[in-house]
């Protein structure tokens, strides 16, 4: 029995706000979505498992009706879908009355519920949010029962106000697999077990590197599930050392080139580090507008060598700072060091 | 390694103290191999004064320079990028990668050997003492041990002496008051801290403008997300409004005032003719048994026959009129228009009630995200750790620096005033500075302000102060006196007088200069001194 496990796809969302690719990430989502579709037409997988938070809020009624267009491609696989914290339940959601095809299972009851499959020989198991939060662990006393052959286990959250549950706990209980949401970075809990699917695609820059869904079997030997890149964009770290020769045309150049090699569907995270010129600052806002670059960390540092100043100015004021601000792991201390040396060293007559 | 490093300062603690009380360093040698301009060039040095006497541009700078790198290094610690540096200043043009010399000087009644190579790729420093010939370690501070801890500053602001840079003398009195103030503040005369905290104001200011730029920016988005959110109310508004419109408009046409009469006849019409159907079958049907009994009886008569005939008549009669009545009935609900405009006002309804629900849940969903960004925002405070870090930076100077204020500032003052004193045998006193930083002048009857003596006391302030603060700033230890075309803008009376005061208390100094007013005051004065031509 083979299925395919997404979760947190946030169909409506657009990331990165304020951004000049925000739009066309919004679009991305849905066509990322869309091709998931296309890759179970092609694989045919028994199940298509979707573990909560598939629309970034309340759906509309024309999304539902696209979404099930879409599940209705897909004849043969039984697509399982619950709502999640994001697009839980509330009392006017479409979700309440709007009618699923027929391979589409959902499991929208606010308690724990399991609905058969006999055709797969398969029981799921999970319930939906009707709250933004849900503080409790509701999936305490769940456990598989019945008749049928496999038994796998839905579960949207996993944090503090999010059906806050305990892992080994989960998996001791004998589900075959548990599809887990919410958690946007994938990871496989427990080999064979349990993963969180991640994000379709990445919707924050704390999430950097591959997204996608996760593809598993179940059969007498047991389950596997593996982690298949899918999305389009990515968000990349991305440290650019500086020297004492660096200026700001300089690393614009050598940025340029690094997103040239990324590719366009590739979106930054800079960070600068290494030692500067002293008086030089770089320009966030110029580094930004040469691309796909969300965030530029400054962390660089003047290329003082504190303990030659020291010397050479010991016994007057510079030397007191110095020996006042440095070995402080303070943060706002070292800058200070940084800004106020900048400010003496440069007050000082003749400029050395 | 650190035992060894300790054993070895110990060791020359004990021979530096085991001097005859005096602990001062002198030069003896300069062996200057290859800086600036100059090539193999061996200068030789004595106790007490030394006249180095050069035309202009014959290297009178470049040995003072040589002599402080020696001591110091090349570097300054601000990172290879800084500008205007000695280094560049001072490359050998030919061969720079051997840009090196020697000194040989007496410290602690013992002879070192100094030698450094300053080439940047890769300084060398060596330092043996020609006694005993131990090897000891400049990057561990052996070195600046035999300074007494003397730094490049506190050399540069006392024992190396040039002359004030201000040529008119109300920007001399300016100078030097400043000077001061910047001693006293900071134990640096070249350290401007007015200067650096104004450099501070600026950084803040323009941290400021960028926190409100960004914020700016946040507003405008936030203004965006409003507008958005206004229309989207809007629109909801006038979806409800056609909605109840539709609404009205079909019970208009199912209850209004003219169609309802008329479907009420039309409706008490159709059931009264079905009744009359009913009612027709019914006699039919009566008529029929009475028939059937009369013939039971073998009642036979002409009525009976004709009421026989009459039945099947009315049956077929019946029969043809259910017929048409059946299809007139069927047609006309489809062919209504009426009917058919309830009817497609009803879908319409329908439709925008959905349309309004929709619009509901677009509508709710905008006012989340408006929330989740208002939100977004609360928490943070751009530039806020930059603002802390300047203002930070900003207070800690002030604070040294009123730190210094109180632990020199009166010692300094007292130590230039009996410098003063000597070398204007006793004309002014005492010399004083008031909270506006304004220096004065103290005779016996009188305070001058600064501004008000003449060029030439000035300059012997600056002198008295330079070395008033190598008193406070070298305290035991003595290093030698570098005074560099010091007395240009001296009459022959104060530069007899200071360097007479020098003779006194100074063990080794050497004046570069390029006239022989120097050497005629010695000779006058009867002091011996040692004379080196460039």
């Amino acid at each position: 029995m083979r299925f395919i496990h997404i979760a947190d796809v946030h169909l409506g969302m657009e990331p990165d706000p304020g951004f000049p690719w925000s739009k066309q990430r919004g679009e991305e989502i849905w066509e990322s979505f869309r091709r998931i579709i296309s890759l179970v037409q092609e694989e045919k997988p028994e199940f298509l498992l979707i573990a909560g938070d598939l629309f970034h809020r309340q759906p509309l009624l024309r999304e539902l009706k696209e979404v099930n267009y879409l599940f209705s491609t897909i004849p043969d696989t039984t697509v399982v879908l619950m709502a999640g914290n994001h697009d839980y339940i509330r009392k006017d959601s479409f979700y309440r009355e709007f009618s699923f095809g027929k391979n589409v299972v959902g499991l929208f009851r606010e308690e724990m519920t399991r609905i058969d499959i006999p055709s797969k020989k398969t029981a799921v198991y999970g319930c939906s949010y009707y709250d933004r939060e849900i503080p409790e662990d509701l999936l305490l006393d769940v456990r598989p029962e019945g008749t049928m052959r496999y038994h796998i286990l839905l579960a949207h959250g996993g944090d503090a106000s999010h059906i806050p549950w305990s892992k080994d706990h989960l998996a001791a209980k004998g589900f075959d697999y548990i599809a887990c949401g919410h958690i946007h970075k994938p990871e496989i809990l427990i080999p064979g077990k349990m993963a969180y699917a991640g994000a379709l695609e990445p919707t924050d820059q704390t999430q950097p590197g591959p997204h996608g869904y996760l593809r598993g079997s179940i059969d007498e030997r047991g389950t596997t599930v593996e982690f298949v890149p899918f999305a389009r964009y990515e968000y990349v770290p991305l440290t650019l050392k500086v020297t004492e020769e660096t200026t700001q045309y300089s690393l614009e150049q050598q940025l340029s080139r690094e997103l040239l090699r990324l590719g366009s569907e590739k979106i930054c995270i800079v960070t600068l580090s290494g030692r500067r010129q002293a008086s030089l600052r770089f320009r966030k806002k110029r580094l930004m507008d040469l691309g796909n670059v969300i965030e530029v960390y400054d962390k660089t540092r003047p290329a003082y060598d504190l303990e030659l100043l020291k010397r050479t100015y010991s016994k007057s004021l510079i030397g007191a700072y110095i020996e006042r601000l440095e070995n402080s792991g303070d943060k706002t201390q070292q800058k200070a060091l940084d800004y106020g040396l900048e400010a003496l060293l440069e007050a000082r007559k003749g400029g050395n | 390694m650190v035992w060894k490093r300790f054993w070895r300062r110990e060791k020359a603690v004990i021979s530096t103290t085991f001097d005859d009380g005096e602990r001062c360093m002198k030069i003896k040698k300069l062996e200057i191999r290859n800086f600036g301009k100059l090539h193999k060039k061996t200068l030789e040095f004595s106790e007490g004064i030394n006249l180095i006497v050069g035309e202009n541009e014959s290297g009178k700078s470049t040995v003072h320079t040589f002599i402080r790198s020696m001591l110091f290094g090349l570097t300054r610690g601000r990172g290879r990028a800084a500008k205007n540096d000695s280094y560049s200043r001072y490359e050998p043009w030919e061969n720079p990668a051997y840009y090196a010399g020697n000194m040989i000087f007496e410290s602690g009644g013992k002879t070192f050997s100094l030698t450094r190579n300053f080439y940047r790729s890769d300084p060398k420093a060596q330092l043996i003492c020609l006694e005993d010939g131990e090897v000891l370690s400049v990057e561990d501070g052996d070195l600046s041990m035999l300074l007494g801890g003397i730094s490049e500053t506190v050399y540069d602001n006392t024992a190396s002496i040039g002359q004030l840079k201000a040529r008119t003398e109300e920007g001399l009195a300016a100078e030097l008051s400043n000077y001061m103030a910047n001693y006293q503040g900071s134990s640096d005369g070249e350290l401007d801290l007015s200067a650096a905290l104004e450099h501070l104001n600026r950084k803040k200011k323009e941290l400021e403008q960028q926190k409100k730029e960004i914020l700016e920016g946040q507003e405008q988005k936030k203004q965006e997300l409003s507008n958005r959110l206004h229309f989207m109310e809007e629109e909801y508004e006038k979806s409800r409004e056609s909605l109840t419109r539709a609404k009205e408009k079909m019970k208009r046409e199912i209850y209004g005032e003219e169609i309802p009469r008329d479907r009420v006849k039309k409706a008490r019409k159709v059931s009264f003719r079905r009744k009359k159907w009913i009612y027709a079958c019914v006699g039919i049907a009566v008529l029929l048994l009475i028939l059937c009994v009369m013939q039971f009886f073998k009642i036979a008569s002409i009525w009976t026959r004709i009421g026989l005939g009459a039945a099947v008549a009315a049956l077929l009669y019946l029969a043809v009129r259910m017929l048409r009545h059946h299809r007139e009935e069927v047609e006309p609900v489809v062919i209504d228009p009426r009917e058919q405009r309830i009817r497609k006002l009803q879908w319409n309804a329908e439709y925008l009630e959905e349309e309004l629900r929709q619009k509901k849940t677009e509508l709710s969903n905008l006012q989340n995200e408006y929330e989740e960004f208002c939100m977004s925002l609360a928490g943070q405070d751009p530039c806020e750790e930059e603002l802390c870090a300047v203002n930070l930076a900003a207070q800690t100077i002030r604070e040294l620096s009123s730190e210094m204020q109180n632990r020199i500032g009166g010692k300094l003052q007292n130590q230039m005033s009996s410098v003063f004193a000597a070398l204007t045998e006793g004309k002014y006193t005492k010399v004083t500075v008031d909270e506006k930083l304004q220096m004065r002048l103290c005779t016996q009857e009188q305070s001058i302000p600064l501004e008000k003596v003449s060029r030439g006391a000035i300059e012997q302030a600056y002198f008295a102060l330079r070395m008033g603060a190598m008193n406070v700033l070298c305290g035991e230890e003595e290093i030698p006196v570098i005074l560099d075309e010091a007395f240009v803008m001296y009459d022959k009376k104060r530069m007899k007088q200071a360097l007479a005061w020098l003779h006194e208390n100074r063990s080794q100094i050497l004046v570069f200069t390029c006239q022989e007013r120097e050497e005629q005051a010695c000779k006058e004065l009867g002091i011996p001194y040692r004379k080196i031509e460039l």
